[in-house]
């Protein structure tokens, strides 16, 4: 791709930042409810006064006008985003977004890169299988399994999981990242032992993205199966298995690669309903929470993050994909 | 499309017909019947012997509980999402506890109390020590009421002394609540929160705020020790406040039984505190509680064992099958003191007239209602809404008093005479028409995560539609449904009623009818007066002048306001009579069930002297509601006093 291509593409995706994060701002405003209301309910009943005076009086404690004009609280928001400040959390008053956000994210990031790889792999192979062996018993035991695990929500499989693994075995930790009695650091304990809490969420997410990677995998290989080249190499000797990885396989997984990195971006979001199942502390839990307690600052933080990620991941798969596909680089040029 | 929707039904039955079938995989020894069989249970209970335990050789209460999670989790029990409610009673102490459904109270802190002429003296316990290692004193005791000066009973306080470390004087204004309710306005609040010693700077602002105010002219207005807070200093001493919940520490500091060690996002450690005052009152060395959000993994965790103690009542066919397939769990079930129900919205036509309310509450049948909402309930079908726990009816109000009030018992031709009274009639189509000939739909209003309210309101909306008047249920996200049924935006609103959330005093649970929840949603009228400008001012004050029950006019607010201070109990209770038959009369809502709420011990890791023995075998281990006072005293115990005491010393490791 040309360095003016590059440009182009940058430029497209700094305006889509630009355009999510407005968007991001004024929708959060238009949902009803607000995060005074039970802000001021939990007030009134932990001091004993009428709900109108615990109101009165948080509104003046954090100095948040409700009806301050919409392009004031735009310019304040945009004010601290140069700075890299993400504001602070409105119900959390001592805790900035900009931390919550640090403490979040690896996790997510631990658990949900692991199972991103490990699917993905397990995934590209078995859809190659499934077209390269299109009579084999392969075929309809791997669709089926991925109509159901597509059509089940991910939630239920991690229940499941939980039900299964933790509180009928007991092989599994209930939830959590790690356990109270280990020293968090770079320490073999803590590492072994977050491995070991991160195992059923990892699981829940491989097991619910693994058939989708499959078939779309096999879609993808199928199509390369017909081409010209790959007739044409068949009838020159290639032995079946070198065929399968070095000719069907690299050039079929192409155009998962821009769904891999899209789907890296959209996981840094994490799975509210994962992550509260296993009560796992990721970016999820965290939109959960702040989404139920109208904390527009960390709402508006969290989704800025998210939706930077998918940007930034589509704008590496579009640069990436033009490396690895030449005749993307032919269109540039 | 098709494929994916057979997928899914496919998979979900698979799912559940395997979650049932790995839930039964799962055996137990000998439980607790057996053993209670085997005579092993006989006579009073005493603590094991450390060498001699079996079961929890860890001497480890396991629980479930909730926190804001690290890095929002913070010591201040005032900060923003607090330290959680469960947890605040391992490490807090109060001057009192009290127990929320026979208002018991009992000392805690405060050794002794003497009773003077507009005096409450309040002798503390010496020796007793907050978990950073400095003494607790009376100053402490006063740094509690100075800051947190919106206390309910700083209404009723002129001032509070402290003649040496160990004595707290609390003086009364002039007339003082009647002694009962002094005692419980004291006994509501956990004194031992505030170390002076911690928060001294934010204590003494307060202070120096508070001396700033005049003393109010008359009793007429509500102020922190008879003070006028002009709005300035009101936002001075907010912001304080604001100040002070943002102060830390880090980790909670109290001078409860047992001491914070640890948090993760899932899991609190909390370790023996070895300088406790009442140390033969531990019976643990830790407590381990789980932050366990997801119901079903809560069952799952009951069902297991891996719990000591479960706070709640699932779904009988839940309740049913963890008690089958544990044989060592143990349910008690209790009254809550709050009942399910549904309030008219009087803002609305045609609910401003009783009579139409009153029909409406003569459609419904409870038992259904009860059915749906809760099974383990208890409907009462001839009240409408009293302001009076339903079970203490016949305590709180006289014979005369209930004699006279309207049965509203399901009456479907008595509801079709009321609604023909004010005009309406019924069409062929079965549906009911107003004056003018207009078919009306109305809509019921719910928090979408309140089970009980929303099962309950999908019912009574059926019945209603089925009378021939079309209701439909909206089952609203929780975070804005409270402000819009305040704001009037539904027909009718469900919530708790007749409830008290503090103690359980007759006046109490009338206080969130006509001052509180119910009068937003009911929309009572407010005293309006004009200010300055011209414009209309509106006072947040009742404006209630109804009939009572020996037909003269009734000032409610007044009577309300007049309560506390009358020092007759024959008074009082006269006063109750009237307020809880005009709520009757005035059918502003309708009590479906009264809530009743379980508890669940797990036998096998916690032993002591389970309340009601004798009916353990007999009941199944489901236990029915306790019928004597001692019963209920020990079940409510079990609940931890709903939130007030401390019960693990109670019970001990098995």
């Amino acid at each position: 791709m040309s360095p003016r291509g590059i440009a182009k593409r940058i430029g497209m995706s700094a305006v889509t930042v630009l355009l999510a994060m407005l968007l991001t701002f004024v929708l959060l405003r238009m949902t009803p409810g607000s995060a005074i209301d039970s802000w001021a309910r939990d007030y009134a009943t932990q001091r004993g006064m009428s709900l109108e005076e615990a109101y009165r009086q948080i509104t003046a404690m954090i100095n948040y006008n409700p009806n301050e004009p919409l392009l004031t609280q735009l310019g304040r928001y945009l004010g601290g985003l140069l700075h890299g400040n993400l504001g602070m959390s409105m119900i959390y008053q001592n805790v900035s977004v900009n931390e919550i956000i640090a403490n979040a994210l690896p996790w997510t990031l631990f658990v949900l890169s692991i199972s991103l790889v490990i699917s993905f792999l397990i995934g590209i192979n078995l859809g190659a299988m499934m077209a390269f062996r299109r009579k084999s018993l392969l075929d309809p035991i791997v669709s089926i399994y991925a109509i159901i695990t597509s059509s089940v929500p991910n939630f239920i499989v991690a229940i499941l999981l939980l039900v299964v693994f933790s509180f009928q075995f007991g092989w599994f930790p209930v939830n959590g990242a790690y356990d109270p009695v280990v020293e968090p650091g770079f320490n073999l304990p803590f590492l072994s032992n977050v491995l070991y809490h991160g195992a059923l969420p990892i699981l829940t997410y491989v097991i619910t993205t693994l058939g989708t990677w499959a078939l779309t995998m096999k879609g993808s290989a199928v199509n390369v199966l017909g081409e010209d080249y790959i007739v044409a190499a068949g009838i020159r000797g290639v032995s079946e298995r070198t065929l399968m990885s070095q000719y069907v396989k690299r050039n079929a997984m192409l155009p998962l690669i821009t769904t891999l990195a899209v789907n890296f971006g959209f996981m840094l979001g994490g799975s509210p309903l994962i992550e509260n199942v296993f009560s796992y502390p990721g970016m999820g839990y965290y939109i959960g929470q702040a989404t139920q307690q109208r904390d527009y600052t960390l709402m508006q933080g969290l989704l800025l993050v998210t939706s930077v990620a998918v940007i930034v991941a589509n704008l590496a798969s579009d640069l990436i994909y033009a490396r690895l596909d030449p005749r993307v680089k032919l269109e540039e040029g | 499309m098709n494929l994916l929707r057979s997928g899914k039904t496919w998979a979900t039955l698979a799912l559940a017909v395997f979650v049932a079938a790995m839930s039964g995989c799962g055996a137990s020894s000998p439980g607790l019947a057996a053993r209670i069989e085997a005579g092993e249970l006989q006579g009073a209970q005493k603590p094991v012997p450390d060498d001699q335990l079996k079961f929890n050789k860890e001497k480890i209460f396991r629980v479930l509980g909730g926190w804001p999670k690290p890095p929002l989790y913070q010591g201040n029990p005032f900060g923003s999402g607090g330290i959680g409610d469960t947890n605040n009673r391992y490490m807090f102490e109060g001057l009192y506890v009290f127990i929320r459904s026979t208002n018991d109270v009992y000392n805690v802190l405060a050794e002794s109390t003497e009773d003077g002429p507009g005096t409450t003296t309040v002798h503390l316990h010496k020796g007793v020590k907050w978990h950073d290692g400095a003494p607790f004193t009376s100053k402490d005791v006063w740094a509690y009421y100075r800051l947190n000066n919106g206390a309910d009973v700083t209404k009723y306080l002129s001032s509070i002394e402290t003649p040496d470390d160990y004595t707290v004087v609390f003086r009364w204004l002039d007339p003082a609540p009647y002694p009962e309710l002094k005692k419980l306005l004291l006994a509501q609040d956990l004194q031992g929160q505030i170390p002076y010693h911690l928060y001294q700077k934010y204590v003494d602002k307060a202070d120096g705020l508070l001396k700033q105010a005049k003393p109010l002219p008359d009793r007429s207005k509500d102020g922190p020790f008879h003070l006028d807070i002009p709005d300035e200093l009101n936002k001075q001493i907010a912001l304080n406040w604001n100040e002070f919940t943002r102060s830390g520490p880090a980790v909670p500091v109290g001078t409860g039984p047992f001491k914070f060690e640890k948090v993760t996002t899932t899991d609190m450690l909390l370790s023996r505190n070895p300088d406790y005052w009442q140390p033969d009152a531990v019976n643990y060395d830790k407590i381990w509680i789980k932050n366990v959000p997801e119901l079903s993994a809560q069952y799952a965790l009951v069902k297991s064992g891996k719990l000591d103690w479960y706070d709640g009542t699932p779904p009988k066919d839940i309740l049913e099958s963890l008690l089958k397939l544990n044989p060592d769990l143990l349910h008690y079930r209790m009254y809550d003191p709050a009942s399910v129900g549904l309030m008219y919205n009087i803002r609305r036509k045609p609910f401003e007239q009783v009579k139409f309310r009153q029909a409406l509450t003569y459609v419904f049948e409870k038992s259904k209602l009860r059915e749906i909402g809760n099974y383990y309930g208890k409907e009462y079908p001839k009240i409408s809404m009293t302001g009076i726990m339903p079970s203490s009816l016949e305590s709180e109000l006289s014979a005369e008093a209930l004699g006279k009030m309207t049965d509203y018992t399901h009456n479907p031709e008595k509801a079709a005479s009321l609604l023909q009274e004010i005009g309406w009639s019924k069409g062929p189509d079965g549906l009911w028409r107003d004056p003018g000939g207009h078919v009306p739909s109305f809509i019921i209003g719910a928090p979408n995560n309140w089970v009980p309210g929303v099962n309950s309101a999908q019912i009574a909306a059926e019945q209603l539609t089925r009378f021939g008047i079309p209701t439909k249920l909206k089952a609203v996200d929780s975070t804005i449904y409270f402000a819009n049924a305040d704001k009037g935006l539904y027909d009718m609103s469900m919530d708790w009623v007749d409830v008290s959330w503090g103690f359980q005093n007759p006046w109490s649970s009338l206080k969130v009818v006509y001052w509180d929840g119910t009068k937003k949603k009911v929309g009572f009228p407010n005293v309006k007066k004009t200010g300055a400008d011209g414009s209309e001012i509106d006072t947040g004050r009742l404006d209630l002048k109804v009939a009572g029950i020996d037909g003269k006019t009734v000032d409610v607010d007044k009577e309300m306001r007049r309560f506390p201070y009358v020092q007759e109990e024959s008074e009082r209770k006269a006063i109750i009579d009237n307020l809880a038959w005009i709520a009757n009369e005035n059918c502003w809502g309708v009590n479906f069930f009264q809530n009743v709420t379980g508890a669940w011990i797990n036998t096998r890791t916690m032993a002591g002297n389970y309340p009601m023995m004798d009916q353990i075998v007999q009941s199944g281990r489901d236990m029915p509601l306790p019928e004597t006072d001692a019963d209920r005293l020990a079940v409510t115990h079990l609940n931890h006093g709903f939130n007030s005491t401390f019960m693990p010393r109670e019970y001990w490791p098995r």
